[in-house]
């Protein structure tokens, strides 16, 4: 990762031409990443501007002991975290955008509005991925990272204990109790076949 | 092994993260047990539901939305110092103005960007709170100081400021690429600082009241401004809201004060230092390497960058030219509501 390197390099000089380059190859990532935390297109978009901003103010915290990618990650997790955990401070109502505060129904009918005409199945398959989106939005920070990283983002344990700044075996177990935990609830809600 | 051991291994089986020792145990285990075939069935198809949720696409306008908070983040910004509470027993404070003045780098690949970085870094770590304003407030700003200044030298190359204050900062004449070390910044031989008041009146009428501090100013040989108010004030009050700005010689400033009062002040204004001494030296120091840079590009005959250093040298300079101001005089802010009958 050579060229990395140097972009790394050049944008700790304020380059930030040489910091677009860089990123580049994470932006998409890190989109959806952002997505799946904030359940909704406009805060994704936020916070993943969000993350590479700050990606750049904290530049010089980047040591390379991890590898970039890793490092960005990181960043964009917290950041989201961070957010998620503001809004649930705030005593405001909740917008009809965050899947948590409303009804399955509204969440569906906007999704399939949405999207072009549907089956059955595919319908069937939105009510999950909204499901999912709110039991997941309902977890807590460790469950909730470990399930997005790995089952909707697909980094391998390893990228994924580089991330959460932990061990495999952690991963491992988090990674069993929330896969589980979600499991037990789809159960509840019959929605397996 | 027992189903809740077998249980507890199937997510990371799943992934293929079980040892061989683990491996046997559980196709041994399942072969032999619905229950747990179920689970792992289930956990498979939940794992594959979740590997392909709808992923939006990341919009076009990212990357020059980036671009722009990217530059944005290098603005320099002042940090007002706190407020002095007025020595007037009895009154109660009211709004407070808020006052930004920025020396604008441009993200351009001419200027040494290292320097403004390290700078940047610099500040970062020597202040515990910095206050940051929106940039769109800065530039309007400056845009009003431009207006009223009737800066000539935006069109010519002139630097009006060559006979102020010393050159402090000499740029390292040769800068190693690598080098992200900050840059010394010697403090300044002399402090600048502005003073700003601000204070609110309320009237009856705002056009009446605009008319009579314009008389007051008149009368101190201050010059004034009369803005339509910051959306932030016009948020907090009911009524009209207009805003004066006068600009006076700091001796004057307590008389002005005074005539405003029977006007019918809320509170007796509140008194904002901005210690300007950084941002003049930068100014000045931008100011030199630009003109560096103009004399490469004369040599090179490159019309095309001198036109872009150009730019770039009126903007500092118009920049030097608003802070010289703020510092030479005091400014009053004075906001008028308008009092809503019921």
């Amino acid at each position: 990762m050579l060229a990395e390197e140097v972009l790394v390099k050049q944008s700790l000089q304020g380059d930030t031409l040489a910091f677009e380059e860089l990123i580049l190859p994470y932006q998409n990532k890190i989109y959806a990443l952002a997505y799946r935390y904030m359940g909704n297109e406009e805060d994704a978009y936020d916070m993943t501007q969000e993350a590479f901003l700050k990606a750049f103010r904290s530049l010089r915290t980047f040591k390379g002991d991890s590898s970039f990618g890793t490092w960005i990650y990181r960043v964009a997790t917290n950041v989201c975290l961070d957010e998620l955990r503001r809004r649930k401070r705030r005593i405001s109502s909740l917008s009809l955008d965050e899947p948590l505060a409303t009804q399955d129904g509204d969440l569906v009918d906007k999704e399939i509005a949405d999207m072009q005409p549907t089956q059955d199945i595919i319908i069937e398959q939105q009510e999950f991925a909204q499901y999912i989106q709110e039991m997941v939005g309902q977890m807590k920070p460790d469950h909730k990272n470990v399930i997005i990283l790995r089952d909707m983002m697909q980094l391998s344990y390893e990228e994924i204990a580089g991330v959460l700044d932990t061990s495999v075996g952690t991963v491992k177990s988090r990674l069993s109790r929330a896969r589980n935990l979600l499991r037990k609830k789809l159960n509840d809600r019959e929605h397996f076949p | 092994m027992k189903c809740e051991q077998i249980r507890e291994l199937l997510s990371p089986y799943m992934d293929q993260m079980t040892d061989s020792h683990e491996n046997n145990a559980i196709i041994a285990h399942l072969a032999a047990c619905p229950d747990c075939r179920e689970e792992l069935k289930q956990l498979e198809a939940m794992r594959d539901m979740m590997g392909n949720l709808y992923t939006p696409q990341l919009p076009d306008t990212f990357t020059h939305d980036l671009r722009q908070r990217l530059n944005d983040d290098k603005m320099i910004i002042l940090k007002p110092k706190y407020l002095k509470t007025p020595s007037k027993a009895g009154w109660i404070a009211a709004a407070v103005a808020v006052v930004a003045l920025a020396a604008g780098i441009f993200s351009s690949n001419y200027l040494p960007v290292d320097n403004i970085i390290a700078y940047h870094e610099q500040q970062t770590q020597t202040t515990d709170k910095k206050t940051t304003m929106s940039v769109n407030d800065i530039l309007d700003k400056i845009k009003v100081w431009d207006n009223q200044d009737k800066i000539t030298d935006v069109e010519t190359n002139e630097i009006p400021v060559q006979e102020q204050a010393p050159a402090i900062i000499t740029p390292a004449d040769s800068q190693p690429e690598e080098e992200t070390l900050p840059v010394t910044v010697e403090p300044a031989p002399e402090v600048k600082i502005a003073d700003i008041y601000s204070t609110r009146i309320k009237v009856d009428s705002t056009e009446e009241a605009v008319d009579k501090i314009i008389q007051i100013a008149q009368a101190s040989q201050a010059d004034y401004d009369v803005n339509v108010a910051s959306s932030m004030v016009q948020a907090l009050s009911a009524g009209s809201t207009k805003m004066v700005e006068i600009k006076a010689d700091a001796e004057k400033v307590e008389g002005i004060i005074e005539e405003l009062e029977p006007m019918g002040m809320i509170a007796a204004p509140m008194h904002d230092e901005t210690v300007l001494t950084e941002e003049y030296a930068r100014a000045l120091q931008q100011i030199e390497i630009i003109n560096e840079q103009i004399d490469i590009a004369k040599a090179d005959n490159n019309t095309e960058e001198l036109q872009k250093l150009n730019q770039e040298m009126n903007l500092w300079t118009a920049r030097l030219a608003v802070i010289d101001k703020e510092i030479s005089q005091a400014t009053i802010r004075v906001y008028l509501i308008e009092e809503v009958k019921p």
